[in-house]
């Protein structure tokens, strides 16, 4: 047993008994030393998965042959840990263990019952994800994948007393399993047609499948691993869901879970099948564009604080998705070096979603639990009341919204480059395609560097706009600490984001079968084939120190006549007398404009009333006016009424067979297992 | 020809002080050439940096419901736009200290400083102040894509998104570099300028009804050195707009040998074009009435066309932008 | 020098498709005259390069006769009928700016697809403007459609008539003098039976909007 596995097993081991910890918990403290069990068991599995990552594997050899004795017992679990499932387990165990260390104060502050359950569903729920990022057969990955879904479905219900959180929970539950019958089905097909169960053994014999099988098994594990990514139109469970659950649960549902989707994805559709025909490339493109843009629209238009960061899940998803999709299309036209340039911005976009949106979502729970409440009209002025929060929030915002020195920024650098790219390929519509989706990227990013205007300029900018605002306390500094392990991976890794990339290049290597260099430091994607010399044109820090230098000569500036006094007065008020905060810009006015240029994507129901609110003569000037506008979610109306009316009407259909007499059953029954037992002779069963 | 270190310095530092000690004059050019189109005197041309100077010997006031996003917003995205400077070929290439960054930095590096700014404009919690920054934020956000597909149509032909790679491109073809697909690329770009720099018929900077502003709404709460680094700022974006579209569209005249004598006639090239493209934007400007608000989302659309068909003209007639 | 011709007969002929694409986001009648004028002005100066690149006359005599009646007499009668019909200004349509002009780019598009392909004669350089003019015509088509005045569906046919126009000096260095002749002609008629025809409707009904024709469904 090597220090890899030894590592696995410590980190395994420590997450089940913080697990076993937190359910048994009585008193305070062992929920507290439950939470910091599973961060550091989480720590852990970071340094595992750096180690498998710069060299070596955890091989499951001697998996697939009966009878043969397991070399340890790591193996013997069925665990496998290739370079792709290490970078996953990279980057769910980062964001889980400052999840978990910041859910230590999270629970204590802001969670008033049930703090045991919670604790331990969360060790578990870490546990489970760790799993199914190393599950070396499809047996031990269907087991994980659905504990996964079912842990994470009892958090989202963890408030039940709330019947919206049990229909979030509900919806999520339904979808969740018809997705993972999805996975069941391309697995089964995978297995029964190569007669194997491991992934080695699939990806050798997947190869010389009909081609017809193979894309069966792509529709069926991208329905099955995108509706747990929440790729639209199978999106739907997640802006419910997410809201729902306590804060720090939605933050590694958000962060951390819905990765488990593209790794799915990437698993089935590039490791175990090796890319495909090109109208696979093109679908997933289109999803993708269409998440990122829906995504990013509907974010805009919301006012509940985690539901603006659920649909912005949504957007990166999308853009995510953008990434795989262009790598499966330079595969498919035989550029594998492209390929990984494509793919080594979805994959690093992976890890950033998971940092940036851990961050903000704790961000938020942290303002959800000092308000009481998730409206955005409801908040402001919480930079003053939480400024260590604030400042996180303010980090994670701009690296959503892709702006340098962060690092959101540097893999939605790395996904237009490989757009741009296409132009060496020679391929007109992969050209034309991916120069549609390059501008549906700057959009969708533009648009998200708005709504995070909205977010952080309403919620912790100007006057609060109530009176919990005003009286908000300041948040736990186990909160606030997490937030800042996060923050500074989003500011490392935008400056130096060859340290990802570094660690990509073995999943690279692996995926594309490209000779991705070691070191996949920005210049490396080597054999580029645009003429700019082979290497790419960026360094994120040049690009810091030419910012600080900026803000050098800002400051020379500043001081030049020397040291400024500090003046503060009252707000410009355009001769107001004394504006109010109730006359402040509010979020429903701040989405406002773009909610009439995209006129035909909201279709909004606006209703605007007035009132006289004085006696005359006053009349004119003073009316009570109220407007509101809602959005209904059209993608939502024209995808599930039908499916739902399908499914009630095939279950009508069924219930003929409900004749409520017990002989009726038995002669099902009996039916059934002659049936099965004909089948098994038809397919080959034990001759007579 | 790759320069020593020392010139590349230089050269740097020149290019800075360049877009920085120009840029005022530019604006009183624009204004005072405007000025006189409309029958009126104009501005003496030192005037800007009169105002800069006596600006920056002020104190700022700050609300009392300002934070430190107020702050620290200036000096953010001011240096946020001096960082674009060295992404432009002024006037040598390649451009000095190699190559850091692409035009999609320079994108990166708008949004950056249109983003703080647009923070700051909701701190203080004043109405004016949220709907400069809606409406500046939305205008970003539309503008995002015409330039990103502008970057592809100038850069597709020469296989890179580098400014520098496109110009040395123009100036190694002369003439042969004119094609109807540069003239759809660089229309496309001058109405992007006009949408990311806010002049008419986008925004009236001149404007005295809060209402109707964009940009000046944003700033109304500042004073004193804070609104001298905004005001430097902005009229420096406008001369790196222009001077990235002088750049693309018209790069003859960069010098692409590192002698003295050549260098400084580039540099004065420069600035001759500089000049003349500001006068040809304010004689745009004073032709032109403020449009209404949502009219700009229809800009942004044609100039998505025009990028967009300058990329599919490309089969169509070869040569390329 | 012949090289440079040809260079400016392709941006001149962009010209004339980027004024089409203008014209789709115009909202008042004047400006979208205006557009017309330029894009037969830019029009009759590709045609005169054609002229210089294959020393045609008769070609110049076209290049000529487009500047003067399309981009002159034309715009004048066109904008003497707006102002003397008193009718609102304003461009009414069916389709939405931004949906013109995103139409406008799917024109390009889709003349680009099928037209690309097609070199009729290898030897004429100019092969290249078919997809263009295409386009024109298709978008001067669009703007048929799309408009509900009758004045601005003339506009429409004017720019499909250019589209026409373009597409015949691209591949046969002009359709032959006469033939454009008779079509400039023709032109001129048709404006002028428009106006008249524009009169008549206006006294008769006392508005010039096609959509009134709805009246005749059953």
């Amino acid at each position: 047993m090597n220090l890899r596995e030894l590592l696995l097993l410590v980190s395994l081991a420590g997450l089940s008994a913080a697990t076993v910890l937190g359910f048994a918990s009585r008193r305070p403290v062992e929920v507290r030393a439950s939470f910091l069990l599973g961060a550091l068991s989480c720590a852990i599995t970071t340094v595992q998965s750096v180690l498998v990552l710069l060299g070596g594997t955890l091989p499951a050899s001697s998996l697939g042959l009966p009878g043969t004795v397991p070399a340890s017992p790591v193996l013997a679990l069925g665990i496998q840990e290739d370079p792709l499932s290490a970078f996953f387990l990279l980057v769910v165990s980062v964001s889980g263990s400052a999840i978990l260390l910041a859910s230590v104060g999270y629970a204590e502050r802001y969670v008033p019952q049930r703090r045991g359950f919670l604790a331990g569903g969360c060790g578990l729920f870490v546990l489970t994800m760790v799993l199914v990022c190393t599950a070396g057969t499809i047996f031990l990955f269907l087991v994980a994948w659905e504990a996964m879904t079912l842990v994470s479905y009892f958090l989202v219900i963890h408030d039940h007393e709330d019947a919206e959180s049990r229909e979030a929970g509900l919806v999520y539950l339904v979808m969740s399993h018809a997705a993972t019958g999805a996975i069941l089905v391309s697995f089964l097909l995978l297995a029964t047609a190569t007669g194997s169960t491991t992934w080695e053994g699939i990806a050798a014999g997947a190869g010389g499948l009909p081609p017809g099988v193979r894309d069966a098994v792509f529709l069926a594990a991208l329905v099955g691993f995108g509706t747990k990514a929440a790729m639209v139109p199978f999106h739907s469970w997640l802006p419910d869901a997410h809201p729902a659950a306590p804060s720090n649960v939605s933050a590694l549902m958000s962060g951390v879970m819905i990765k488990l989707g593209i790794f799915g994805l990437l698993r089935v559709v590039l490791g175990l099948l090796g890319g495909g025909p090109s109208w696979w490339a093109y679908t997933i493109l289109a999803l993708g564009g269409v998440s990122a843009l829906a995504g990013v629209l509907y974010a805009i238009v919301q006012h509940n604080l985690k539901r603006l960061l659920a649909f912005h899940s949504i957007e990166n998803i999308g853009i995510i998705l953008l990434g795989v999709g262009a790598g499966l299309l330079f595969q498919n036209l035989g550029y594998p070096a492209l390929a990984a340039l494509a793919l080594a911005a979805a994959l690093l976009h992976t890890w950033n979603h998971a940092l940036f949106k851990s961050l903000l979502f704790l961000g938020a729970g942290a303002a959800v639990g000092e308000t009481g409440t998730r409206d955005l009209e409801r908040m402001g002025g919480l930079i003053r009341r939480m400024p260590g929060v604030a400042l996180g929030f303010f980090v994670g915002a701009m690296a959503i919204s892709a702006l340098p020195p962060f690092n959101g920024f540097v893999s939605e650098w790395l996904l237009f480059q490989s757009f741009f790219a296409a132009f060496s390929t020679g391929s007109v519509t992969a050209e034309m395609t991916l120069s549609i989706l390059a501008a549906v990227l700057a959009l969708t990013s533009g648009l998200a560097a708005y709504c995070f205007v909205k977010a952080f300029g309403i919620a912790f900018l100007a006057r609060p706009r109530s009176q919990q605002a005003e009286l908000a306390g300041s948040p736990p500094s186990s909160l606030v600490g997490g937030m800042g392990i996060l923050a500074a991976f989003c500011l490392a890794l935008g400056v130096a984001p060859v340290l990802a990339l570094d660690l990509a290049t073995r999943p690279l290597r692996e995926l594309t079968g490209a000779a991705v260099g070691s070191g996949v430091s920005l210049s490396v994607l080597s054999n580029l084939p645009n003429g700019s010399g082979g290497s790419l044109p960026l360094a994120p820090g040049a690009v810091a120190l030419l910012l600080g230098a900026g803000l050098l000569v800002a400051w020379a500036v500043w001081r030049i006549r020397g040291a400024p006094a500090t003046v503060v007065g009252p707000m410009w008020d355009c001769g107001l007398d004394a504006p109010t905060p109730r006359m402040e810009y509010t979020a429903t006015g701040y989405a406002q404009p773009v909610v009439r240029i995209f006129e035909e994507f909201y279709r909004p129901i606006e209703r605007s009333d007035s009132a006289p609110a004085l006696r005359p003569p006053w009349i004119v000037l003073a009316r009570v006016r109220r407007y509101t506008v809602e959005i209904a979610e059209p993608i939502r109306a024209w995808v599930f009424p039908p499916v739902a009316s399908g499914i009630f009407g095939l279950a009508r259909r069924m219930s003929r067979l409900q004749s409520g007499r017990i002989h009726a059953y038995l002669a099902y029954i009996f039916v059934t297992l002659v049936g099965l037992l004909l089948l098994v002779r038809a397919v080959g069963g034990p001759a007579p | 020809m790759t320069a020593s270190v020392p010139a590349q310095l230089v050269a740097f530092v020149g290019e800075y002080l360049l877009v920085l000690g120009l840029s005022p004059l530019l604006l009183a050019v624009l204004g005072r050439v405007k000025a006189r189109t409309q029958g009126r005197v104009g501005p003496p041309l030192l005037q800007p940096y009169r105002d800069l100077w006596k600006l920056i010997g002020k104190d700022a006031v700050y609300s009392k419901s300002a934070s430190w996003v107020t702050r620290y917003a200036p000096a953010i995205s001011f240096a946020a736009l001096l960082a674009t400077v060295p992404l432009i070929p002024w006037f040598v290439l390649p451009s000095p200290l190699g190559t850091f960054g692409d035009l999609i930095v320079l994108v990166g590096l708008l949004a950056l400083s249109r983003f703080i700014t647009a923070l700051a404009a909701t701190d203080a919690g004043s109405t004016f102040g949220g709907m400069g920054s809606t409406r500046e934020m939305w205008m970003g956000a539309l503008a995002e894509p015409v330039f990103l597909l502008v970057i592809f149509a100038f850069g597709s032909p020469a296989g890179s998104t580098q400014a520098g790679a496109i110009a040395a491109r123009g100036v190694s073809l002369g003439i042969a570099y004119a094609s109807p697909p540069l003239l759809l690329a660089i229309v496309a770009y001058v109405l992007l300028l006009l949408v990311e720099t806010g002049r008419l018929p986008i925004d009236n900077s001149a404007t005295h009804l809060e209402l109707t502003m964009v940009h000046e709404a944003m700033v109304l709460e500042y004073s004193g050195r804070d609104l001298a680094l905004l005001e430097w700022g902005r009229g420096f974006k406008l001369a790196i707009m222009i001077g990235l579209l002088i750049a693309l569209a018209a790069p003859w005249g960069i010098s692409t040998s590192w002698t003295l004598a050549l260098v400084s006639l580039a540099v004065g090239i420069v600035v001759i074009k500089l000049l003349g493209a500001h006068v040809l934007v304010s004689r745009l400007e004073a032709g032109v009435a403020k449009w209404r608000l949502f009219r700009v989302a229809d800009l942004t659309t044609l100039a998505v066309v025009f990028a967009f068909g300058s990329l599919a003209l490309t089969y169509v007639v070869g040569g390329g932008a | 020098m012949i090289v440079l011709a040809v260079q400016a007969l392709d941006i001149s002929a962009a010209i004339v498709l980027v004024t089409a694409w203008i014209s789709l986001i115009h909202r008042r009648i004047e400006a979208l005259v205006d557009t017309y004028a330029i894009q037969s002005g830019a029009l009759g100066i590709t045609a005169g390069l054609v002229a210089y690149q294959y020393q045609a006359p008769d070609i110049y005599v076209l290049a000529g006769l487009t500047i003067v009646v399309n981009a002159i007499v034309l715009p004048w009668l066109l904008r003497r009928v707006v102002r003397n019909l008193g009718v609102s200004r304003m461009v009414n349509m069916y389709a939405s700016v931004r949906a013109s002009a995103l139409a406008g780019l799917a024109i390009l598009l889709v003349s680009v697809w099928v037209v690309g392909g097609i070199t009729p004669f290898a030897e004429v350089p100019s092969a290249g403007l078919l997809p263009i003019s295409v386009a024109v015509l298709l978008i001067g088509f669009f703007l048929l459609i799309t408009r509900r005045k009758a004045i601005t569906q003339v506009v429409g046919l004017l720019v499909m008539n250019n589209g026409i126009f373009l597409a015949g000096i691209a591949l046969t260095y002009g359709l032959g003098l006469f033939v454009e002749l008779g079509l400039a002609a023709n032109l001129l008629v048709l404006a002028i039976v428009a106006r008249i025809f524009l009169e008549r409707m206006k006294e008769s009904f006392d508005h010039v909007d096609a959509d009134a024709l709805r009246a005749l469904e059953g």
